[in-house]
């Protein structure tokens, strides 16, 4: 099955960034799976440290390992791209 | 008038003669250090210290201590008695080795008994130094990242001003630790290859290692052609984890720290720049400059040549700008090569002859902790 | 001479409960976020000296502590050691720097001098006198002094560590004090003696000492060496004991205890290895 499709996958990728980014006041079913994580939308209010703490839990929990800032501006935007990308298929 | 007297330095460059011939030519050596990190295995320059004998035992780091501590002694020829009024200002980012060995051998609470009831941790090295040297007991650890021990050469020169001691050393240290270094690759700031500061293509940090010794003193207790005019260390607090790259923050501790030592930004003959090449500490600091400097100063990065030693560069680097200008020259920086448009102004890639002048020495930090130092040679 | 404006505690003795947390979450929920236990009581201290008050931009923050922030120390530890990991951003930053005096300083919008400070006994004193110094020289016109250490478990390894070798209970603080060279709306002036001083020169002091002081003496002074300073002289005690553990700042938990209970002058005296420091700290009328 396709990430997009996997709800599974997509509440455990929102449970890491909420644990992760220590965003307690956040519920996964709050976080869209369509809104840009880095964007004023998501409410999430992230910055590059949170993006550090993000590639940190994609690489301990999903064993994906993003080089530098470049490889996770590209790879990590929406939740349904970012379970895309550890599924595709 | 408070004093620089000189002092000693473990680096990555050598004993005097060779860490000169390094400056003067430009060029420097690093070692290849790797981790595993995930399971994969990552490798990394470093700079270590040069040392044949090296091993890890815990008692290296205060063989390095006393080692470096006495060599600044000799050269100075300072007393039993000078010492006994001199006050210890030690700068680290790391942890004291003594407390975190056996906290590591700890992890399970295997070990509480065998930890002999002993004060150990934070303030063992100056501890140990006050005691080995017969210092003064005014003796402070300061850990405030990578302007440690630029804040501890602050805090004894109004320590020497206030009179409450005569002479003073400040420390700076700081050993290859795998959790420092780990942390570093974590946060994504570890070059892959070599450290370029300024540079278009920078790649990030180089990290190294560096014990140095640095005496200060006041010219009506003990005379020298250097003398320090004053610094400022501020804290910015845009961001935990640096300066803000609009350079706001730097701009201002350069400035305030022009006004403490009564200079104008065109007596500075150059400065030591903190230059990282980190892609964010370069921006921030050349806006900064740009804030307070009308035209390009001269300016250089000593990190390609004993990497970035974290809570040491404070007194490390210091101390080698001495050591340059007494020997005749400003270094170059190595590893610049292309012109960065957005930061615009460009290092010194050569040496530059100087034999006396006013530098600036800038220093920024996690925690926002930003440090500027103007001191000076006169004339002889 | 230099004034000690406001003061503000947080003090547990071992066994005593203490939700850093809860408390600080009360204050300033939206501060929570990557700041852990040493860092929320760092916070919590500094917001009971100084409350809502506004701080000039200029303020200077110089923070003790005896070891410093140790607990994440001991994740990073565990991080790599057992469960294979690399640090984490947040807790390796909380690690190298002296995280906990730039969020004390975001949180009241100072961009003064920042230390962070630590020595094995006297740390406080210590601390002090450079800040004296700084405040007498017109280097700093206003200095936030803090002394901040968290009680680490296992309490037996952490005893040893810090070369408490008797029964007593350890404990842990934040304690707090705004200080200036302005004498006007000050609490207390504070004077910590220059001269570094050994058992003899204490003694002396003490004889020489008005009768109308306390005194007070540093808990890594022993009965014994306390028998032996006072020399059967009958001195008034200020003590604060009973309700503080051992920790390395406890010299300003003890400071601000008497400005907010007594009245009048004190004598302080500490001790490590055979060195001495004394401070003197001399209520003001309130108004």
């Amino acid at each position: 099955m396709i990430g997009s499709q996997d709800d599974a996958l997509k509440l455990r990728l929102k449970t890491m960034i909420i644990e992760e980014c220590e965003k307690e006041d956040i519920t996964p079913e709050e976080l869209a799976d369509d809104v840009e994580l880095f964007s004023d939308a998501s409410g999430l209010e992230l910055d590059s440290l949170d993006a550090l703490q993000i590639s940190m839990g994609l690489q301990t929990q999903f064993k994906i390992r993003l080089g530098d800032s470049k490889d996770f501006r590209r790879v990590v935007t929406t939740i349904n791209a970012l379970a895309d990308y550890i599924q595709p298929e | 008038m408070i004093t620089i007297l000189g002092g000693e330095i473990l680096s990555a460059l050598g004993e005097k003669e060779r860490r000169l011939k390094h400056l003067s030519d430009g060029t420097y050596s690093t070692v290849e250090k790797t981790m595993t990190l995930m399971g994969e295995d990552l490798s990394f320059a470093y700079y270590t210290i040069d040392d044949g004998e090296r091993n890890s035992a815990l008692s290296i780091p205060l063989r390095y201590l006393e080692d470096v501590v006495q060599k600044a002694i000799d050269k100075l020829s300072l007393t039993s008695d000078d010492l006994s009024r001199c006050g210890l200002f030690v700068g680290s980012a790391s942890n004291d080795l003594s407390l975190s060995l056996p906290l590591g051998q700890n992890y399970d609470n295997s070990q509480v008994e065998n930890v002999a009831c002993k004060r150990i941790g934070n303030g063992y090295y100056a501890d140990h130094l006050t005691t080995h040297f017969g210092l003064h007991d005014f003796s402070l650890t300061y850990n405030t990242a990578c302007t440690s021990s630029a804040n501890a050469v602050i805090d004894a020169a109004s320590m020497l001003e206030g009179g409450i001691i005569d002479y003073a050393l400040v420390v700076g240290f700081e050993m290859f630790a795998p959790i420092s270094f780990e942390g570093f690759a974590a946060m994504q700031l570890l070059s892959p290859g070599k450290i370029a500061p300024f540079d278009r293509d920078r790649e990030g940090i180089v990290l190294g290692e560096a014990v140095s010794a640095l005496f200060l003193s006041r010219d009506d207790v003990a005379s020298s052609p250097w003398c320090f005019h004053g610094g400022v260390s501020s804290c910015e607090t845009h961001s935990v984890t640096g300066a803000n790259p609009d350079g706001v923050g730097v701009s201002e501790v350069i400035s305030a720290a022009l006004k403490v030592a009564d200079v104008k930004e065109s007596d500075i003959t150059a400065v030591k720049a903190h230059g990282t090449a980190s892609a964010l500490n370069d921006m921030a600091e050349m806006n900064g400059m740009k804030k307070v400097f009308t035209a390009s100063p001269d300016f250089f990065s000593f990190k390609p040549y004993i990497g970035h030693t974290l809570g040491s560069c404070g007194s490390s680097e210091l101390l080698l700008m001495l050591e340059c200008v007494d020997a005749g020259f400003v270094p170059g920086t190595p590893n610049f090569v292309n012109r960065d448009e957005a930061l615009d102004w460009t290092p010194l890639k050569e040496k530059m002859p100087c034999e006396n002048g006013l530098f600036m020495l800038n220093y920024f930090g996690f925690g926002g902790n930003n440090t500027s130092i103007v001191i000076e040679k006169v004339k002889s | 001479m230099i004034y000690i404006h406001k003061t503000g505690s947080v003090n547990r003795k071992e066994g005593e409960e203490l939700d850093v947390k809860a408390a600080w979450k009360v204050v300033s929920p939206k501060m929570i976020r990557r700041t852990d236990r040493f860092i929320q009581l760092a916070l919590l201290g500094a917001y009971k000296a100084v409350g809502d008050n506004v701080l000039d931009k200029g303020t200077a923050l110089y923070m003790a502590s005896g070891q410093g922030n140790l607990a994440v120390f001991k994740r990073l530890r565990d991080q790599r050691y057992i469960h294979k990991q690399p640090p984490k951003p947040v807790d390796f930053i909380n690690s190298l720097s002296n995280t906990a005096g730039f969020y004390v300083a975001q949180y009241f919008g100072i961009y003064g001098k920042n230390l962070n400070v630590s020595r094995q006994g006297l740390v406080a004193e210590t601390t002090l006198l450079l800040a004296q110094n700084d405040l007498e020289l017109g280097k700093e016109q206003q200095i936030l002094v803090g002394g901040v250490d968290e009680l680490q478990e296992p309490v037996a390894f952490t005893k040893r560590t810090l070369g408490i070798c008797d029964e007593r209970l350890l404990g842990e603080g934040s304690n707090w004090m705004l200080l200036s060279a302005q004498q006007e709306g000050a609490l207390a002036s504070i004077d910590v003696v220059k001269k570094q001083m050994h058992a003899a020169d204490v003694k002396e002091c003490l004889h020489t000492l008005d009768k109308s002081c306390k005194v007070a003496f540093g808990l890594r002074c022993s009965k014994e060496m306390i028998d032996e300073l006072l020399d059967g002289a009958e001195r008034e005690r200020f003590v604060y004991e009973a309700s503080c553990g051992f920790y390395e700042t406890a010299t300003l938990y003890a400071l601000n205890s008497f400005i907010n209970e007594g009245e009048g002058e004190l004598l302080f005296i500490e001790n490590y290895k055979e060195n001495f420091r004394l401070i003197k700290v001399n209520t003001l009328p309130r108004f």
